[in-house]
């Protein structure tokens, strides 16, 4: 369990740096806006407290405002899908339902089912992100456009890293 | 009372997610309206360190170019040093260039963080209340407009571009004088929209479109781009359109930051009228 908590800080901290000395500073288009760094909270444990979930989204969310100088935009998107993730989990229980301790990624589920679960989350997301960031109605169709590419390009990179970093996939 | 101590335990899940995020739509709110410089501050002395590393990375790689434009600001400038020696005879005609020097300060800063994919981009230098830069200060580049200085801390500085929904910058066609509002669109970081001017006057792909002498921020003649596309709105009495702008948003290293000493007296004369 102590190697569980430290593996998890490491890959908290290796995606948050990714994020902020990566992905912000390439700057593709005006419609080009990964955030890979909800992939740690898409990741994090099946049956974890839910309370617990909701702090680490919300600390996550600050910690990524600090870089982009954007004071409780991206924590608010964040905590908004921590609340949602057990509801979407139900919803897409295999028939028997979660193991304890299971890490809902590839290796443990299969392809399609993670590609339905981090879609939703990816896609529910950047909906409140970008519609927050514009506060208003103006440009309706421009930012949903926007949340749709962006959403694209998230599930790429983080259905890449999946593959790249995950240990729990077996030769495929 | 027992009640409601198992109401709230049945439901902490849901009432802290709305604390949370009633708390996050409050800190949004706040930071649009009054605290935003207070936010910026504790941010920008946190995170600073590391976006300086970065920074000096990507400056590195860029050196090659900035050499380049180094060198043919150099040559531009000893040109104008020699023009200058060899017209001392006429210091008449040079009374109004050497009072613009005095009411104008440059200060050269370099950029430490940028974006030119949001709605709301900002830019922050390092230089701040240490370098003597205030807020509404002009920020230029040797190529032309960048913007205005929004909130200053001890040692950073917040510039709101020409790239930001609530720029607006007042502009001029270089060949005619007339004047209009150039704003941002939203989509394009290469593209601003000149607004309001009559549609009598002809206007051309290429035209050079510069800064007016009514601002008190920017002084007069400073490039902003050139006309890439005049758009003709039916039903209206002016005309829109797409200016190219001079400064690459996306290359930002040095900039200058400009100080008019007599901003703050034309200011108060013109805000003496409203007054009465």
């Amino acid at each position: 369990m102590a190697i569980n908590i430290i593996n998890l800080f490491i890959q908290f901290v290796l995606i948050i740096l990714a994020q902020v000395l990566i992905l912000n500073n390439i700057q593709l288009s005006g419609f080009i806006n990964p955030y890979i760094y909800i992939l740690f909270i898409i990741t994090l444990p099946v049956k974890i407290s839910r309370l617990l979930l909701l702090s680490i989204a919300f600390t996550t969310g600050f910690i990524i405002d600090l870089f982009t100088q954007t004071p409780g935009l991206h924590a608010a998107a964040t905590v908004f899908i921590a609340f949602v993730r057990p509801y979407i989990l139900n919803a897409l229980a295999p028939r028997d339902g979660y193991d304890a301790d299971e890490l809902p990624t590839i290796g443990n589920f299969g392809l399609n089912w993670f590609l339905i679960y981090c879609s939703i989350i990816i896609i529910i997301h950047h909906l409140v992100l970008f519609y927050l960031e514009m506060f208003s109605f103006d440009q309706f169709f421009q930012t949903l456009l926007r949340v749709f590419i962006s959403s694209i390009f998230t599930l790429f990179i983080i259905i890449l890293s999946e593959y790249l970093f995950s240990k729990s996939i077996s030769a495929k | 009372m027992r009640n409601l101590l198992l109401l709230i335990f049945k439901y902490n899940f849901v009432i802290y997610f709305l604390l949370l995020e009633i708390f996050c739509f409050y800190l949004i709110i706040q930071y649009n309206h009054y605290q935003r410089s207070a936010f910026f501050a504790s941010s920008a002395s946190s995170v600073s360190a590391l976006q300086g590393k970065v920074q000096n990375l990507k400056e590195y790689l860029s050196l090659d170019e900035k050499n380049r434009v180094l060198e043919a600001e150099n040559a531009r400038l000893k040109q104008k040093v020699l023009a200058l020696h060899s017209d001392s005879i006429n210091t008449i005609n040079s009374f109004t260039d050497s009072s613009l020097q005095i009411q104008y300060e440059l200060l050269s800063a370099e950029v430490v963080n940028n974006s030119v994919n949001k709605r709301m981009n900002y830019i922050t230098l390092n230089a701040g209340y240490d370098k003597g830069i205030q807020p509404d200060m002009a920020v230029i580049t040797t190529e032309g407009v960048v913007g205005i200085v929004r909130n200053v801390s001890e040692h950073y500085s917040l510039v709101m571009p020409v790239i930001h929904k609530n720029s607006s910058v007042s502009a001029a066609l270089k060949s005619t004088e007339y004047f209009g509002s150039l704003v941002w669109e939203g989509t394009d970081p290469t593209i601003a929209r000149l607004k309001e001017i009559p549609k009598h006057v002809k206007v051309q792909t290429g035209d050079t479109i510069t800064t007016t002498s009514y601002s008190a921020i920017f002084p007069k003649d400073i490039l902003i781009g050139v006309v890439k596309e005049v758009i003709d709105k039916k039903g209206n009495n002016f005309l829109e359109m797409d200016i190219k702008l001079a400064v690459d948003f996306r290359k930002l290293t040095y900039v200058y930051v400009i100080k008019n000493k007599l901003q703050y007296e034309q200011l108060e004369l013109e805000a003496s009228i409203n007054g009465n």
